[in-house]
């Protein structure tokens, strides 16, 4: 038993994009069709020249404890492991995306019948992982992950900013920055209970700024045109 | 049903689910989609976990940064594909991490793009139609021995592109040397190496492109930045990942740069400069923390130069020394003049051996022999005194107040760290700008310790032995390959600058340019090597040798891809393109721009299809430690290694006599004895070994390399199959040992770390400074955008400057713009990495929004101008535009780079510095419309 999950520190992601190649190397997505189990968001933030911010977020499934995702799938195709991954069966999966529709993480996709074709070519018809289109999504690494490795993204990640561990064991360094409060999950309001937890960017500022503190980001959810949620900013030397 | 996958997401149908129900949306997209077909309904049978998983060890290409890499390979025996790449985790350097480069990597072997065999431009096609057939080796190097023969070997130029430098610098100049070539052009110098670098070195005296500094940001607590985003999150992992470090663990980071770059958007501090003015932040800095005191006296007083006095000669600073030209120095224990040893890595005694504490500062009017004296401390703080932070803020629209508090902050809190900075050849003044960094660090004693600036382990090794022969009065075997730091350089541009040289008589063109302008009185470079000024005109017949036209007529390009890197693209294209060229080889995996431009392209395996002849060291690795590649798996196409291609084309360019010395080439150049050499090709030859050259030298390395760390060769292969890598050596032993100059003198002329430059020095011409840029002391100088002039006012209207920089997924020029996934991730970034940053408020005037096509042009060659898309962003100076590097591949056989972005090579124009002939790419400003 474990209960896994990830705490991405948003002050360390250097916006390199290894996670991105890694993820759809190690799990074979459809990347050349814009297909991601996890993407680092590039958001532009502040209105005005002198707050500009620059963030990279790093996004992935949560692995929610309350995932709507299996409570709207018919075929069982996508469940929850008893170590908290959330994964999908393509040999069982039917292919309604009901799943893609209820998340509200933006987390899942479906691999169609010629993108499944394509990735006989592209990545080796007999290295395959998942040889059926179905809904993709992250499920953590879950074969490095049984046999005692890092899930490919946190492996590779050169900032640091992916940590992973299990919440269940009191001494993970994960559940030590999540138990401190420091790190908080995406949309909590929803009652998704998610296990990706992020730290939000403490401070930074511009030096012809008269006020210092205009770079940070204000309390509350941003969701910009595209649909993009940003985490929650919180000012925490004001909360300490 | 279910299987007929609307093309539906979650946001196009929360768009439209109002009007229309979900099934009414199904229901019309099932009446045109395509059924899955009978090949999509074949799946593939789950083989994988009868696969046997296969690791092997190797090391990434892709940048200059080296990172250790493992690699998976999965095999039934008859077919194997590698079908991941990661990080070594023993790797001290990458830490079990690479970029997304290197995690693509793997998409470069597989890439269907490759060229898969020899090819021979079509009769008749002109070069740059990319008309080619197919041929085998045996064709494509008779083809060459054909054309070649009325080439003389002067006539032929060899461009090394920044892979080989990096793994083939000493195998290419063997093959320069037994082909008789003296003319090399290396892409890396005049953008990043020669001119950002050599600013460094003239202060520290090391010299290894890329090579010589890896910063210990683990242990730093303050770090400064200034035009570096491609050394850290640009991204070079073995740096990131120890920045990334330092950040975790408090370290405080202010990044200077005109825009919110990949590594701003990680700082504390971004301070929004105006381009072109980073030197004048610097001086300010400097002038801050001299004047105030705030160094570290001590370090200064004993390893640098700073104490020995000068004195001037008309507008000249020189040294001011005994007969035996020994340094002065004024000693404020004995309160006298005394001599210190001309090379030694420390100030503590005198000649006479007595105890001193020299002087930083001197009392007014001291005169020796009648000369009014200076410290070198006073000359530079004198040089620089107007350079006050009021004087700073007027160009750089930074406040004096923040000059005032970040040189307070930078030397208070410790250990600080000013990056040395990458890939900076941008301006005029830019030697200037990292030498005033190295200043900086060298005046908070920040070099070569735990916390500042680390050698590589290599560097620190090989000037051991510099420095033992020196004291022993010997001078190292074959110094153009066995020496490091300035030394080093300065033999190898010896050895291609002086026709005595070459039988022939001929030195490398760019020498013989240099010498034909000076002597005609007009502007030329101080030291061309490997730099391309005076090519242009070696083709177009306008260099003259002792009478003679000095023609170039062939050109090898060797993983070098001058069309797509070098400045403008148009004069490659002439040049490459021109009748008078008879020959053009080009050696590469993919592909590129360049390759359009050949005769004969000669493919070559990837690094994951070859073992590599070098035993070496780790990179920049500050821990001692071996490495090396080997292949994961075959060749999967038609192509061969680079040493076995260099061997078979000197066959064909100079027959068996250029063989027979290629091989003492080789002995000299490389290391292993030619005799032996021959014997053990001969024997892989006779086994039928595909790359038996290759194949030859790897068994040599690897018994040479195993005798000089004291083991065995197999015991060393063994290691390096199992680790990847053979440790010796700790950082911190290695600098207990040879930190420079804290244990062993500094690799310049003094030993010390010089601030008056002995190497600036030695260029002066009849004893007077050409101009600011070979100035004795760290001296102010404008950019060049407005000339003489320093850029103080505010641009108006459709006029910006124009700033670029790499993105984390493409090396600069390259090809693995066309890596599959590397082109999948740049695709969902497109609008920021191919776009036109432009600042907003600037737009809004212009009427100007994100998406709208812009076309910009060269305000100071207006025929030079790109088009592309505007990204309108508050993240950039409103001064300026910026624009990523990485885009704008032409050659149609790159099927997903080509068209993709803007090169902006097409924006600009030829201009180069006059030390070393460094790129001045963004002096000029551009006019942007609305098209």
């Amino acid at each position: 038993m474990a209960r896994y999950a990830m705490v991405v520190d948003l002050n360390a992601c250097i916006g390199c994009n290894a996670c991105m190649a890694a993820c759809a190397i190690e799990n074979q997505t459809p990347f050349w069709a814009g297909k991601w189990r996890t993407t680092v968001e590039d958001i532009a933030k502040g209105n005005s020249e002198d707050s500009a911010m620059r963030l990279f977020f790093p996004r992935l499934c949560n692995h929610c404890d309350n995932p709507p995702c299996v409570t709207v799938c018919p075929t069982g195709a996508t469940y929850k492991t008893t170590s908290g991954i959330v994964d999908v069966d393509d040999e069982v999966c039917m292919g309604c995306q009901a799943c893609v529709l209820a998340c509200p993480y933006d987390a899942r996709y479906g691999i169609h019948y010629e993108e499944n074709t394509e990735k006989k070519a592209v990545f080796g018809e007999d290295m395959l992982k998942k040889t059926r289109p179905s809904v993709d999504k992250c499920n953590f690494c879950r074969d490095r992950v049984e046999i005692g490795r890092l899930p490919a993204c946190v492996e590779t990640c050169v900032g640091n900013s992916r940590m992973f561990g299990d919440l269940d064991n009191p001494n993970d360094k994960i559940t030590k920055i999540v138990k401190s409060g420091l790190a908080q999950p995406l949309l909590p309001h929803l009652g998704t209970r998610p296990n990706v937890y992020y730290i939000p960017v403490t401070k930074q500022a511009i030096h012809h700024l008269p006020d210092a503190d205009a770079r940070r980001l204000h309390h509350g959810h941003h969701a910009d045109a595209s649909g993009v949620v940003a985490p929650q900013f919180i000012d925490l030397s004001k909360e300490a | 049903m279910a299987w007929s996958f609307p093309k539906l997401t979650r946001r196009t149908f929360l768009k439209g689910s109002a009007a229309v129900g979900l099934s009414g949306i199904v229901g019309s997209h099932i009446a045109n989609a395509g059924l899955p077909s009978l090949s999509d309904l074949k799946f593939a049978s789950k083989k994988r976990g009868a696969m046997k998983e296969k690791i092997s060890y190797t090391i990434c290409n892709f940048c200059s940064g080296l990172c250790n890499v493992e690699v998976r390979t999965l095999t039934d025996g008859v077919q194997s594909r590698i079908v991941k790449l990661e990080g070594n985790p023993v790797s001290k350097m990458n830490r079990g991490r690479v970029c997304a480069r290197g995690q693509s990597g793997l998409f470069q072997t597989y890439d269907t793009d490759r060229i898969k065999t020899p090819l021979i431009r079509v009769e008749g096609s002109k070069r740059g139609e990319m008309k080619f057939r197919k041929a085998t080796w045996q064709e494509a190097y008779e083809y060459i021995a054909k054309k070649s023969k009325n080439i003389q070997p002067w006539e032929w130029t060899i461009v090394g592109g920044w892979s080989t430098c990096v793994f083939f610098l000493n195998p290419l100049f063997a093959f320069a040397h037994a082909n008789r070539t003296p003319n090399f052009l290396a892409s890396p110098m005049q953008h990043c190496v020669t001119t950002g670098e050599l600013g460094t070195d003239s202060v520290t005296g090391n010299f290894k492109p890329h090579g010589e500094i890896l910063p210990n940001y683990d242990n730093a607590r303050y770090i400064l930045l200034v035009i570096n985003n491609s050394s850290i999150a640009g991204v070079n992992v073995p740096r990131a990942v120890q920045f990334a470090e330092a950040k975790q663990r408090g370290a405080k980071v202010v990044a200077i740069d005109p825009r919110v770059s990949e590594t701003v958007a990680k700082a504390d501090e971004w301070i929004r400069i105006r381009p072109g003015t980073d030197l004048d932040f610097i001086l300010a800095i400097i002038r801050e923390v001299m004047s105030k005191d705030y160094y570290d006296k001590a370090f200064c007083q004993k390893h640098t130069d700073l104490s020995f006095l000068l004195f001037k000669d008309g507008n000249e600073w020189r040294p001011m020394t005994n007969d035996k030209q020994e340094p002065l120095v004024w000693d404020e224990l004995s309160k006298s003049v005394k001599a210190v040893s001309a090379y030694n890595n420390n100030n503590e005694f005198d000649t006479a051996g007595n105890k001193i504490s020299p002087a930083l500062r001197t009392p007014q009017d001291l005169t020796v022999d009648g000369k009014v004296v200076s410290t070198v401390f006073d000359a530079q703080l004198a040089e620089i005194d107007h350079c006050t932070p009021e004087w700073a803020e007027k160009a750089t629209t930074v406040s004096a107040e923040t000059v005032v508090r970040i040189a307070y902050e930078f030397t208070h809190i410790k250990p600080a760290i000013i990056d040395p900075g990458w890939m900076g050849a941008r301006y005029n003044n830019i030697q200037m700008l990292r030498r005033a960094q190295a200043t900086l660090q060298t005046l908070i004693g920040g070099i070569d310790t735990i916390g500042g600036w680390v050698n590589a382990a290599k560097v620190h090794k090989t000037a051991a032995k510099m420095h033992e022969a020196k004291l022993a009065g010997k001078t190292m075997p074959n110094p153009v390959t066995s020496m490091t730091g300035m030394p080093g350089w300065k033999a190898q541009r010896d050895f291609f600058s002086d026709s005595k040289n070459w039988e022939h008589g001929y030195p490398a063109w760019n020498f013989a340019y240099a010498a034909q302008e000076k002597a005609a009185g007009r502007p030329y470079v101080s030291i061309p090597f490997m730099a391309d000024t005076g090519l242009y005109e070696s083709v177009d017949g306008k260099v003259m040798h002792e009478g003679k036209p000095y023609m170039t007529k062939a050109f090898l390009s060797v993983g070098a891809n001058p069309v797509h890197h070098y400045f403008p693209e148009g004069r490659w294209k002439e040049m490459l393109g021109s009748d008078k060229v008879d020959l053009v080889v080009v050696i590469d995996v993919l592909p590129s721009d360049t390759t359009a431009y050949a005769d004969v392209i000669l493919p070559e395996s990837t690094y994951l299809e070859r073992d590599e002849i070098i035993i070496g060291n780790n990179g920049i690795s500050p821990d001692l430690s071996v490495t090396t590649r080997f292949k994961a798996i075959d060749p999967l196409y038609d192509t061969k290694s680079t040493t076995d291609i260099l061997f078979e084309l000197t066959e064909a360019i100079s027959g068996a006599e250029g063989v027979e010395r290629l091989y003492k080439s080789f002995e000299i150049m490389v290391g292993p004895k030619a005799d032996k050499a021959k014997e053990v090709v001969a024997k892989f030859k006779a086994a039928n070994e595909p790359a038996p050259y290759t194949a030859a030298y790897r068994q040599m390395s690897m018994n040479g390399m195993a005798k000089a760390i004291d083991t065995t060769p197999e015991n060393l292969e063994k290691v390096l199959r199992e680790k990847g890598i053979y440790e010796i050596d700790t950082m911190e032993h290695m600098l207990e040992k040879y930190s420079m100059p804290r244990k062993i003198p500094a690799l310049t002329k003094s030993g010390r770390l010089e601030i008056y430059s002995s190497f600036y020095d030695s260029l002066r011409v009849d004893g007077k400074t050409r101009a600011p840029n070979f100035s004795v002391l760290a001296t102010a100088m404008p950019s060049g955008v407005h000339g003489d002039k320093r850029s103080l006012e505010t641009l108006k209207g459709d006029e910006f400057y124009f700033t670029y920089g790499k993105t984390p997924t493409v090396s600069h020029g390259s090809t693995n713009a066309n890596n599959p996934v590397l082109h999948a991730i740049n695709t969902f970034k497109e609008d920021i990495y191919t776009g036109i940053w432009i600042n907003d408020s600037r737009a809004k005037a212009l009427g100007i929004k994100s998406g709208d096509k812009l076309k910009i042009t060269n305000n100071e060659s207006p025929n030079l101008s790109i088009t592309g898309k505007a990204y309108v962003t508050n993240q950039i100076h409103p001064d300026t535009t910026f624009m990523y590097s990485s885009f704008g591949s032409e050659n149609k056989g790159l099927t997903r780079a080509a068209g993709f972005g803007s090169a902006i090579n097409k924006l600009i124009g030829y201009k180069v510095d006059p030390v070393v002939a460094g790129f001045r790419s963004q002096e000029f400003t551009i006019k942007v419309e609305k098209v």
